[in-house]
């Protein structure tokens, strides 16, 4: 379907906070008119549409402003695009929706002449079709936008790097690189970019460290270089030209960095594995009856003490340092430790999500809960507990002559068994747990002995 | 100049998919990301003003963030982990911290993401302080938030060298892939709790360092020169020529469950050894045989044990030897004694007692094939050098 209502139908927020489109009659009348080809025609590109509207604007002849409201009301699309995208992307775990976004960004009333600059404005005003797509450009100054960054860093955990934080971060020698190899810059522009990247290191990391030392604690987003901090960094140039220098090199830099981030899945891509259930086991190629047996064996013996151990301990850090004088280890309602043990009962044993049992433990956010419960550490921490067992009952070997391909080999079959579904092993456990309240029954072994286990740290109410 | 100048042609293609960029742009809180409370802040903060060279004050500053992270991702567990640094200097870029025995060198990666990570020479090449592992933590300095992002062993370091090779930088350090960093913070963990790092040391070549404690030995371990010890006619109750002929004595089957403990007998001080080892995790099968040598022969106050036992649990069945050296009854090892045992290719153990234990014994476990044999030494304080023809398993022959 040709979307070409875009370019005559802006998105603005009601005063309510709702995103609305609105259609501008008198936009519709005059793009109409004036471009019937570009936007009569389905088939032609927007690339052509946009060019065709930008050289109208451009040249500032009758019908320019029109041309600039037109633009404006694509952009509007694009920006509620891009918050859309922000939200699928990131809202569930960080408890934000594109609405809350788009109460900060959507301030275009739609009049002919503004009485203020609007961010459809702005990122018209700052576009250069030469370096991306109109669409692209709106992405990016969305998301780069003080406002969106202010809410999704502070309120909703999310990090998105200044231009500042990237310069600070950038060597000289990685500069170089960067420019020469993968911006094919030549070697007089290289020389430019390290110069400049000299220039705002002497004074922008000073002044910055300076600022940590006397306020440690309280994290802040780098601010835009002051006129006098861009003065003391080249005297020969206006502030003006200074910062936008700076501001295109942290875009070269922002782009290769999204290409590094983007080639390198390993370190860089945040891995979110699926918290909410335990995989299933992949099927062991090699499996050994015998050998898994004598696995399974040792895990059954010692699978209850590896849980009570790394939970307990678990309980003991996050109590606070000085525990009252007649502590138990049953932890004390709504402390920290507390909503650690009854995160892991509800998900666990009573099959709620992390999103669900939130609120059960004072907590909103699904990335809260997470955090606090730390499952694949937890399970990690049970595996690393077991090893050493493993390797005096199984392999009758100390555990320093263990390599780590074998110490890999011992740990993935300990995942294997401690996460594939039990029938056998726990038939007792089995039917206490089916008798109880809950509605997921566990499916795991490890889920299962967690469940057993954990009873003793709840309160007795429970 | 007009910021057009450096135009690249990179710029089109390199935003041209939103959802790639999102990914890429915004860091989410990860599993392995800490937020650092004020005083970490303030620490490192304080410690990088150390650093003399002002170029350097702010990767000083990073590092010393990074570390303070890294701390609390260790600590944040349940394993009891923590890290060690001395807190009076600014992490320097070689190896910087320790956990337990390891030697760790953290790299701090900030807000730009690089294709390549600098390590410092000696980490690599310094015999006696390389750095076991790296590590590898993403500053958030914005935010005070670090993430630990991956790790890179040893071994792999060096056959990444000696496949491929490493890039020097201008500065005279490596450049290393960041997909090199290959472990993650979920290995760490497992190498940190369970691993020994002597098994990430990998094939390096002798170093000078390494020569100079054996002065004038010509390291020729009996390989090519002697019949080996066929250790595995011990299982049938029997000794081979090449034992014969060096006296070395048969132990009958082991009772380690033993209720009192006297030391009259070589057997019965191995079983005294072996219930104090219980706790290490190392058991002793009770199809275990093995002998012993008692070195009193040659005048030295030490007896060298040997257990043998097979496995069946991996496809290929291997076979284990466990060596112990212990004092004599009533005597003491002298410090600076060394127990070495190698493969064709390696060193695989390297045991001296540790100052203030010179009472207790050495031991090591090498574990093989039934192909695989394994040279043993033992190294005097004195520079002289004990060693026996290779052990080797076959217990059809």
């Amino acid at each position: 379907m040709d979307k070409v209502f875009r370019y005559w139908q802006l998105l603005r927020l009601t005063s309510s906070g709702q995103c609305q489109p609105q259609v501008l009659p008198q936009v519709r009348t005059w793009v109409q008119q004036t471009l019937p080809d570009q936007l009569g025609n389905p088939d032609t590109p927007e690339t052509e549409r946009q060019k065709a509207l930008l050289d109208y604007w451009k040249a500032g002849d009758q019908g320019a402003d029109l041309a600039q409201l037109s633009l404006r009301c694509f952009v509007s699309h694009h920006i509620r695009e891009a918050c859309l995208r922000l939200a699928s992307r990131y809202g569930e775990a960080h408890r934000f929706t594109a609405a809350e976004l788009l109460a900060l960004v959507l301030d275009d009333d739609g009049r002919l002449t503004p009485g203020y600059r609007p961010l459809t404005l702005h990122i018209l005003e700052t576009y250069d079709p030469d370096k991306a797509s109109l669409a692209t450009w709106v992405s990016r100054l969305t998301c780069n936008h003080p406002d969106i960054n202010r809410l999704l860093i502070q309120d909703k955990g999310l990090y998105r790097a200044s231009d500042w934080a990237i310069l600070n971060d950038t060597g000289l020698d990685q500069v170089q690189r960067i420019l020469q190899t993968y911006h094919g810059c030549s070697a007089y522009e290289v020389t430019l970019g390290v110069t400049l990247l000299e220039q705002y290191h002497r004074v922008y990391r000073r002044d910055r460290l300076a600022q940590k030392q006397k306020q440690p604690g309280q994290p802040s987003r780098c601010q835009d270089p002051t006129p006098a901090q861009l003065h003391e960094m080249n005297p020969d140039l206006s502030s003006k030209e200074m910062l936008e220098q700076l501001k295109w090199l942290a875009g070269q830099l922002r782009q290769y960095r999204v290409h590094a981030r983007g080639g390198n899945p390993v370190p860089y891509q945040p891995e979110e594995p699926d918290w909410g259930k335990i995989a299933a086991p992949d099927e062991t190629p090699d499996e050994q009856g015998e050998f898994l047996q004598a696995y399974r064996q040792t895990v059954a013996t010692y699978l209850g003490e590896a849980i009570a151990q790394v939970i307990q301990a678990n309980i003991v850090r996050l109590q606070p340092k000085q525990p009252p004088p007649h502590q138990q280890r049953r932890p004390g309602p709504g402390s920290k430790a507390w909503a650690y043990v009854q995160g892991l009962h509800l998900l666990h044993c009573q099959g709620l999500s992390m999103g669900q049992l939130a609120t059960h433990i004072n907590l909103t956010t699904q990335v809260q809960v997470n955090r606090l419960l730390q499952l694949l550490r937890l399970r990690a921490e049970v595996r690393h507990w077991l090893i050493p067992r493993l390797c005096a009952t199984v392999r009758h070997q100390a555990l320093d002559y263990v390599s780590a391909e074998q110490l890999h080999a011992m740990d993935q079959t300990l995942e294997h068994i401690l996460t594939e579904e039990v029938d056998h092993i726990l038939d007792e456990a089995k039917r206490e747990m089916q008798s109880s309240k809950g509605r997921g029954t566990p499916a795991s072994l490890f889920a299962r002995q967690l469940c057993i286990t954990i009873h003793q740290y709840m309160p007795d109410s429970e | 100049m007009a910021s057009s100048t450096f135009q690249s042609p990179a710029t089109l293609n390199a935003m041209s998919d939103f959802s790639d960029f999102l990914d890429f742009e915004f860091d989410s809180l990860g599993a392995t990301t800490v937020t650092l409370p004020a005083s970490a802040v303030a620490w490192a903060a304080q410690v990088s003003q150390q650093q003399p060279d002002a170029v350097y004050l702010w990767p000083t500053f990073l590092r010393s963030l990074a570390l303070q992270g890294f701390q609390q991702w260790l600590t944040a567990g349940a394993q009891g982990l923590d890290v060690s640094y001395d807190p009076t200097r600014p992490p320097d870029p070689g190896v910087n911290c320790w956990v337990g025995d390891y030697r760790l060198c953290l790299v701090a990666q900030g807000s730009l993401s690089d294709e390549l990570i600098a390590i410092a020479p000696d980490t690599l090449e310094d015999a006696s302080h390389f750095a076991h592992l790296y590590i590898l933590a993403e500053v958030q300095e914005e935010a005070d938030r670090v993430t630990i992002l991956s790790g890179l062993r040893r071994d792999r370091l060096l056959a990444h060298q000696q496949q491929t090779g490493l890039t020097l930088n201008a500065d005279g350090t490596y450049a290393v892939p960041v997909h090199c960093f290959g472990s993650s913070p979920e290995d760490l963990l497992l190498y940190l709790s369970c691993l020994n790092p002597v098994q990430l040391n990998g094939v390096e070549p002798v170093s000078a360092a390494q020569a100079a404690l054996t002065p004038a030995q010509p390291q020729e371990p009996r390989w090519a020169t002697s019949p080996p010890i066929n250790a595995g006619r011990w299982l049938r109750d029997q000794l081979d020529a090449v034992a014969d002929s060096l006296a070395l004595t048969l132990l009958p089957p082991l009772a380690p469950a033993h209720a009192l403990m006297s030391v009259s007998t070589p057997v019965e001080q191995l079983e005294g050894l072996l219930r104090d080892l219980e706790p290490s995790g190392l058991t002793i099968p009770s199809t275990a045989r093995g002998i012993y040598d008692d070195l009193q022969r040659l005048g030295l106050p030490m007896r060298l044990y040997a257990l043998i036992w097979t496995l069946f649990e991996s496809p290929t069945p291997e076979w284990s030897l466990v060596l112990f050296l212990g004092p004599a009854p009533g005597e003491q090892l002298p410090l600076g004694t060394r127990l070495i045992v190698r493969d064709a290719t390696s060193t695989l153990a390297d045991q001296t007692p540790a100052p203030g234990h010179e009472a207790d014994y050495l031991y090591a476990q090498a574990i093989g094939t039934w192909d695989e044999q394994f040279a043993v030494t033992v190294e005097l304080p004195t520079g002289a050098v004990l060693d026996w023809p290779p052990f080797s398993f076959s217990p059809e022959a």
